[in-house]
């Protein structure tokens, strides 16, 4: 299980990283293996604005549809567009270039109410 | 109610298998994950538990006189040694269920399956979900046409003796047949009985994936023994075992209707795509009237294949077809719907009104209240690969 230092964790399995004002948001390697196959992604429109822990979109599998939470409140500025003909590289490459979505955060301090990865690792062996 | 189990409960859970309720018993979902699954079977072979179908025998010199009426297909199609395909109908043509027949009778299949030897005999294979629904359906038929003089018929539940395994896929008989005598030379559709190294079964060249492939039938004792057999006698031809996520997706492909999806008592067979097994030559089979009617001149609603531009289509999901930009009339629903990995492409199976569209044309799916383009295709979206021997 793939637990990156330095990431931001939500309950919902989340993973956010701050780039100065940008959050740069997706699911985490537990969630890919669980959800497995994902066979297409419902990006939300650039200049959406999303609350903390809001619906941001929606992640589709053979047999499962899964929403996805926003790690911060902000507007998103940035899809991840491969993905609509890649899905797979959520499953292959979830912090990499499995990204779903880039926020420009607005209160980049909500990002201490997530866990970190001793804290998501824990959370997630329970 | 408690799931029941498979008698290879624990072989799925040894392999790692993701158990799911399926008709009232715990099934494996996938092992590795559906997409390898279905290419594996696809391209090699799966090994398939299949062991929630239910099993009845129909015993007795008037068995098969029973079962002509009770089903829409021709038991005359199904001589001793061969498999037959029949919705089983309401008298207005909706479907109680859609099932296999083996005509077993003079096959010794007391080794395999918990039957004794009879001169009249029948193995009826019915979905899981509606094993208890169809036995009272048939025991109530029965008991009506007693009434009408004395039958020698008998119906008698032996599915939790039974183990189903289905091995499919291209390379299927190059992994049996070394295993168990003249079972290589089984025609399509019909039924032996095989010594498979110690482990009596009867066995069928039939399946639900689109490729050549073989269905085993053996006591519940010997499933494990059969399932590992198999399993060590295919990895070096890449046989995977798969589990219900990849046998959906592969039927899907094949457009084999799923019973509570495209076949239901609210939906005829003529309906979901099954027409073919109402056949003429058997008039007086429950629901035939209704449903030969449908068949010459048009049922309600038909069964259209789809390709969605993104998305995955859902059941239930409303398909419309565009009457202006904004405008949109729905005319049916969506009743399967998946992603292929053969094809790389999101597609679903609807019902629509009868007559409203046809191939290539494009209609809309509403997904999350987003009307998202699909287009007509021919069915079926992967055409069966097994050939005819």
């Amino acid at each position: 299980m793939n637990i990156p230092e330095g990431l931001h964790y939500s309950k919902e399995h989340e993973w956010a990283r701050l780039e100065g004002g940008t959050v740069v948001m997706g699911i985490t390697d537990y969630a890919q293996g669980e959800l497995h196959d994902i066979v297409y992604v419902e990006l939300p429109k650039t200049g959406t604005t999303v609350k903390q822990m809001g619906k941001l979109l929606v992640l589709e599998t053979m047999k499962a549809v899964a929403d996805v939470f926003s790690p911060a409140s902000g507007e998103v500025i940035a899809v991840n567009e491969r993905l609509l003909k890649e899905p797979q590289l959520i499953n292959t490459a979830p912090y990499g270039d499995g990204w779903l979505v880039k926020l420009k955060a607005t209160n980049a301090g909500e990002l201490k109410s997530l866990m970190d990865a001793a804290a998501y690792q824990k959370f997630i062996a329970k | 109610m408690v799931a029941l189990t498979s008698p290879l409960h624990d072989a799925h859970l040894a392999l790692g298998g993701k158990m799911v309720e399926f008709g009232g018993f715990l099934m494996p979902l996938q092992y590795t994950g559906i997409i390898a699954e279905h290419i594996a079977t696809r391209t090699a072979a799966g090994l398939f538990d299949t062991s929630h179908m239910g099993e009845f025998l129909v015993t007795g010199e008037d068995a098969e006189a029973f079962l002509q009426q009770a089903l829409t297909n021709d038991l005359a199609r199904c001589p001793p040694g061969e498999a037959l395909y029949s919705p089983m109908c309401t008298p207005s043509g909706g479907t109680v269920d859609d099932l296999f027949v083996y005509n077993i009778s003079g096959m010794d299949c007391a080794g395999a399956l918990p039957a004794r030897k009879a001169g009249h005999a029948y193995m009826v294979v019915v979905n899981a979900a509606n094993t208890p629904k169809d036995l009272a359906w048939l025991r109530r038929l029965l008991a009506e046409w007693r009434k009408e003089g004395p039958r020698e018929t008998a119906i008698e539940d032996i599915g939790s003796g039974v183990a189903m395994l289905a091995l499919q896929g291209p390379q299927a008989r190059e992994i049996l047949e070394p295993l168990g005598r003249d079972v290589g030379s089984l025609a399509r559709f019909h039924a032996m009985l095989v010594d498979i190294r110690g482990i009596l079964a009867l066995v069928s060249r039939t399946g639900y994936t689109g490729e050549d492939g073989f269905e085993l039938y053996t006591r519940s004792a010997h499933a494990s023994r059969l399932w590992k057999l198999l399993l060590d006698a295919g990895k070096s031809g890449g046989l995977h075992p798969a589990g219900l996520g990849a046998r959906d997706s592969l039927r899907l492909e094949a457009c084999y209707p799923l019973y509570g999806h495209e076949l239901s008592e609210d939906i005829s067979p003529v309906e979901g795509g099954v027409g073919w097994a109402v056949r003429e030559k058997n008039p007086a089979g429950i629901g035939g009237e209704a449903l030969l009617g449908q068949k010459r001149g048009g049922a309600p609603r038909e069964l259209i294949a789809l390709e969605m531009e993104r998305a995955i289509a859902r059941q239930h999901c409303a398909v419309m077809r565009p009457d202006s930009e904004d405008d949109a009339v729905t005319i049916g629903a969506v009743t399967s719907g998946t992603f292929s990995p053969t094809l790389g492409k999101s597609i679903a199976l609807a019902l629509t009104e009868t007559g409203i569209v046809s191939t290539g044309d494009e209609v809309r799916v509403e997904v999350r209240e987003r009307r998202i383009p699909a287009r007509v295709v021919k069915r079926p979206f992967y055409a069966f690969a097994g050939g005819r021997r």
